[in-house]
């Protein structure tokens, strides 16, 4: 977990994440263990831009069940980055 | 939209539309929105993706695609209606720049319908060739009709063999001393001068006695089929069992009635002539129909649209094809030994097709200027006129033209014969009359 992009995995790009776009919030899945200074970090290092704040959220895996079995998906750390006015970030689907 | 016909020959026209980019654009962005609503992308529901997401999914060039075929059909119609093309065939496109934020450029490739120029088709000059059928005539079919109701006699006042003679005889034939594969039989019936065998074997029977054994020595021809036997010299050993003579009927009313439904010889013969004047009648009146066409389409001048002359040489091989097989002939075998392949006998039939094609204009102008009209009276009686042939009630056959869409068919086929008399009747007809020696060419 020392270099920004193991921090953060993939963007998410849903409905609801890029109409948050307009309001210059970016969405993120990022490390479990990741802090919020430390996404912040890796954000303004990977896409050259400034972050005003962070929030984050820890996200339940869900249940899945395969045949008799049943089992959870991997929990997940949700982080949506606040982006100074004026920058932005190019996200299209599958970066 | 810019369009502007770029060729047009031999009944094919090219053009070529211009789509500059900004309108380009907008075709550009209904495809997306088209092709979100369709697309399935994880996070979004149906058409609710944002464009640049739904590019980058299905790709640039297949929104391209999906945007020049929306273009092409809002566009063509237009492009065609302005350069004044009458379409004949369904459009053919290519296209030759697609690319974002530049000019759409394609082409479209269609078969058009020929501008008819009719030359004058009152009072074409044609010569029709009058046929008398003859006595002599009428003794040659008899003749022929003797010949197929001959028999085979024996003969009893001699023994030895004749020329026209069918001897039954046995051979063995010996090539260096060996027998050969074909090269033997036993009473085998052979018509002496018929030419069926190698030349001189017939010859040398000539002259044998019932019974007796004796020696032909003939030369296999160069151009024998046996490759083995090429030029050989060969020995036959030949023995004759029986000699027959071919026996004519006579000539009498009782030939008649046995070979008609006529009481006497006389009847019969004018039956025969009656027969052999119709036909020439039809013969004549068909070789002036084709007259007539012949000089309308060497005096007209357009272009047969490809796609229908295709279309036509397709037909007239099927026919061909279906002809081959009712012979007994795989196509696969007719075309090894015609040395020809598919294509090849496409290109002959060709000129065949484009004057097929062309009488078929030809005529159809023709009718459309002189209002000639098939009625229902006429079709039905034409389907009446089918029902008798065919021994069938007329409303079997009507109901089986109406189900295969054929009735159409029919219509134009009574309407091609009405224009052709039509045509017949308002031409200047020389009458010529053959003399019967010219028939037998």
């Amino acid at each position: 977990m020392e270099f920004a992009h193991d921090i953060i995995r993939k963007p998410i790009v849903t409905e609801k994440t890029v109409a948050l776009m307009e309001q210059n919030k970016y969405t993120f899945v990022v490390d479990k263990r990741a802090t919020k200074a430390q996404i912040k970090h890796a954000v303004e290092q990977v896409f050259d831009v400034k972050v005003t704040s962070v929030t984050t959220m820890n996200m339940k895996g869900k249940l899945r069940t395969q045949g008799r079995t049943q089992g959870y998906r991997p929990d997940w750390k949700k982080a949506i980055v606040t982006l100074k006015d004026g920058d932005s970030i190019e996200i299209l689907e599958g970066m | 939209m810019n369009s502007e016909l770029v060729k047009n020959e031999g009944g094919r026209a090219t053009l070529k539309v211009t789509i500059p980019a900004k309108e380009f654009k907008d075709f550009y962005n209904s495809a997306v929105s088209n092709l979100s609503r369709e697309v399935n992308i994880p996070g979004f529901r149906k058409g609710k993706a944002p464009k640049q997401i739904v590019i980058s999914r299905l790709g640039e060039n297949y929104v391209l695609s999906e945007a020049a075929q929306i273009a092409i059909s809002k566009t063509y119609a237009n492009a065609i209606q302005s350069n004044d093309v009458k379409p004949f065939s369904e459009p053919e496109y290519e296209v030759e720049q697609v690319e974002a934020d530049k000019d759409f450029i394609y082409n479209i490739v269609v078969d058009i319908l020929p501008e008819i120029e009719l030359p004058e088709y009152k009072g074409v000059k044609a010569v029709k060739k009058v046929k008398k059928a003859t006595d002599d005539e009428v003794d040659n079919v008899l003749k022929d009709l003797q010949k197929r109701h001959s028999q085979l006699v024996a003969v009893e006042d001699r023994d030895t063999v004749e020329e026209g003679d069918y001897i039954l005889f046995d051979f063995k034939g010996f090539v260096d001393g060996e027998p050969f594969e074909g090269g033997a039989a036993e009473n085998y019936t052979l018509e002496i001068g018929s030419n069926s065998f190698i030349p001189g074997f017939e010859d040398q029977l000539i002259g044998q006695k019932i019974g007796e054994e004796g020696k032909v020595t003939v030369t296999f021809p160069e151009d024998y089929h046996h490759e083995a036997l090429k030029g050989k010299e060969s020995i036959f050993e030949v023995k004759v069992n029986e000699i027959k003579k071919e026996e004519l009927p006579e000539l009498d009313d009782e030939f008649a009635k046995d070979v008609s439904d006529k009481e006497t010889l006389d009847e019969y013969r004018v039956q025969i002539k009656e027969d052999l004047q119709k036909s020439y009648d039809h013969q004549a009146a068909h070789e002036l129909e084709d007259q007539i066409l012949t000089k309308l389409l060497e005096e007209s001048e357009f272009d047969a649209p490809p796609s229908m002359v295709e279309l036509q040489v397709e037909q007239i091989i099927n026919d061909f094809k279906s002809r081959v097989e009712y012979q007994g002939i795989s196509w696969e075998l007719y075309l090894e030994h015609s040395k020809k392949d598919d294509e090849a006998i496409k290109a002959d039939l060709r000129p065949q097709a484009v004057t097929q094609v062309k009488n078929y204009f030809i005529l159809k102008e023709i009718a459309l200027k002189e209002n000639i009209e098939v009625s229902e009276d006429e079709l039905d009686l034409k389907l009446e006129e089918m029902a008798e042939n065919y021994q069938m009630a007329k409303d079997v056959i009507r109901e089986y033209y109406e189900q295969n869409n054929r009735l159409d068919d029919l219509r134009y086929e009574l309407q091609t014969q009405k224009t052709l008399q039509f045509l017949v009747e308002h031409a200047s007809v020389e009458e010529q009359v053959v003399e019967p020696e010219d028939l037998q060419a």
